[in-house]
């Protein structure tokens, strides 16, 4: 754009020294103005190629109003310049031509007869007779031009407001004749957008904490139907994946239980609460029917009778024993005593 | 130890056990009929004051029917159930019923005959030679199958 003190040039266009937001400055003051000629051959092309691009457009509107595509898809008008004109269109372009030469002719004897009659004028103004009502005349024509120029930024400020309230109502008016979706979907190719695009860029740029604080969650939240989304996941799925065996390996269970207030739990369980609850009743007959406490009874009796009897008669059997080889030893009988070895034939079942 | 003859202080005590559950069956009688009594006439209930006659009368039938059932079922009473004792034939099954009955009659006249297993090689008492009976140690619940 060159140096910050040099004045943007006409193909530059516009430039705006402020930020985007604030408001454009509808005229900037360019360079010095071209040379006479090379302004007039520039004005009659830019006034030849407006009138050719209105009758095209002109021309489009008038086919689509009768329900006709006014041109072959993927062609248009001018695309093709291989392509040789016939017809109409060889007709127009010769006339367009022809116009063009005579434009840069045009304003090339304009110029001439301008240059022409700056000599003459120089000429018939050099009498001294003649110089002084001109100086006066330069001098009202001066003063004029001071006051036009005072006058000019309040002027220029009233039409700038004029337009800043004018454009925005042709551009909504515009807007709303145009469809800007379709628009975007004929002429935007999305994908090369998004390809030329720096998403790292964009992304690394983006304040993800200023966002994240700008979220609403609680409002997130209750707009999910979080049943519906736990119905979507496959648990079964997820579950058959798992590696249940591995991963209660890996836990730590002292160290976990070893973080357990057990106490705080103890001190926040309401116990009477819980009690009252209780249908203890019930519970107790349900848990008195379960054990079958009379059976226990039975076979607890029955095993410390059957140890007490048991003792009972080994005692008795022994003082038998004892009173037999006692007999046995008074009445010489032989020392098995008769309790414990009596005939074979009247012993007792085995 | 199962089948072998039991022992006189065994026998002993099985009987003594034997004697207060008959001594309680006669109070448990004497209790009966004064209940019975009170039942029909509450006005003018008395405790009944029988002879000691009636009462060695009613203990000695009593016990000659426990000792007959016992024996004749089982060959067991509750003493002898206690002491893991039982009364078999001299072939070690079980008493008949008038095998029993007459057993029970004996010991229950002449129970100091019990002593003579005392001397006896074989240990049996005075009513076992009557009656050809033997006592065997034998706790288990049922009489075993006779063999042959």
């Amino acid at each position: 754009m060159g140096t910050p003190n040099e004045r943007p040039t006409v193909d530059e266009g516009i430039v705006s020294p402020e930020p985007l937001g604030k408001v454009v400055p509808l005229r900037v003051a360019a360079q010095p103005p071209p040379p006479l000629e090379q302004l007039i051959e520039q004005t009659f092309r830019i006034a030849i190629g407006m009138t050719v691009l209105a009758s095209e457009v002109l021309a489009e509107a008038i086919a689509r109003t009768v329900g006709r595509e006014p041109f072959a898809e993927g062609e248009a008008p001018g695309d093709e310049p291989g392509r040789p004109a016939s017809g109409v269109a060889l007709v127009a372009g010769a006339a367009i031509g022809v116009a063009l030469e005579g434009a840069r002719w045009g304003s090339r004897a304009a110029t001439t007869m301008y240059r022409s009659a700056g000599l003459f004028f120089s000429l018939v103004t050099s009498p001294a007779f003649v110089q002084e009502p001109l100086r006066q005349t330069e001098g009202r024509l001066e003063a004029l031009d001071a006051r036009w120029r005072e006058q000019r930024p309040r002027d220029e400020e009233a039409a700038a407001s004029f337009l800043r309230l004018l454009i925005p109502q042709v551009v909504d008016a515009t807007l709303d004749q145009i469809d800007l979706n379709e628009l975007v979907a004929e002429r935007v190719e999305v994908d090369k957008i998004v390809e030329r695009m720096d998403l790292d860029g964009v992304i690394a740029r983006l304040d993800l904490d200023a966002i994240v604080e700008r979220l609403d969650i609680d409002r997130i939240l209750e707009r999910i139907d979080l049943r519906a989304v736990v119905d979507r996941v496959p648990v079964d799925d997820i579950v058959s994946r798992l590696d249940i065996d591995a991963i209660v390996a890996g836990v730590d269970i002292d160290r976990v239980v070893s973080r357990v207030d057990v106490q705080a739990i103890a001190d926040r369980i309401d116990l009477q609460a819980l009690v009252a609850r209780l249908d203890l009743a019930t519970i107790a007959n349900e848990v008195i029917a379960e054990i079958e406490l009379t059976q226990i009874i039975q076979e607890a009796m029955g095993s410390m009778t059957n140890e007490t009897v048991g003792g009972i008669r080994v005692q008795s059997m022994n003082a038998d024993r004892a009173i037999a080889r006692i007999v046995g030893r008074v009445l010489g009988r032989a020392e098995e005593g008769t309790t414990e070895a009596g005939p074979p034939d009247q012993r007792g079942p085995r | 130890m199962q089948g072998q003859r039991a022992g006189i202080i065994s026998r002993f005590l099985a009987d003594a056990i034997d004697f207060v559950v008959v001594i309680a069956a006669v109070v448990g009688v004497y209790f009966g009929v004064s209940a019975v009594r009170f039942l029909l006439r509450p006005r003018t209930f008395s405790w009944p004051e029988p002879s000691a006659l009636n009462l060695g009368t009613l203990g000695w039938i009593l016990l000659i029917a426990y000792l007959t059932i016992g024996w004749s079922n089982t060959g067991r009473t509750f003493g002898k159930r206690l002491l893991g004792l039982r009364v078999v034939t001299s072939r070690d099954g079980r008493l008949p019923l008038w095998q029993s009955f007459l057993r029970a009659c004996l010991c229950a006249l002449f129970p100091i005959g019990l002593f003579w297993s005392v001397v006896s090689s074989r240990s049996e008492s005075i009513q076992d030679l009557i009656m050809q009976t033997h006592v065997v140690y034998d706790w288990r619940p049922k009489l075993p199958p006779l063999e042959g």
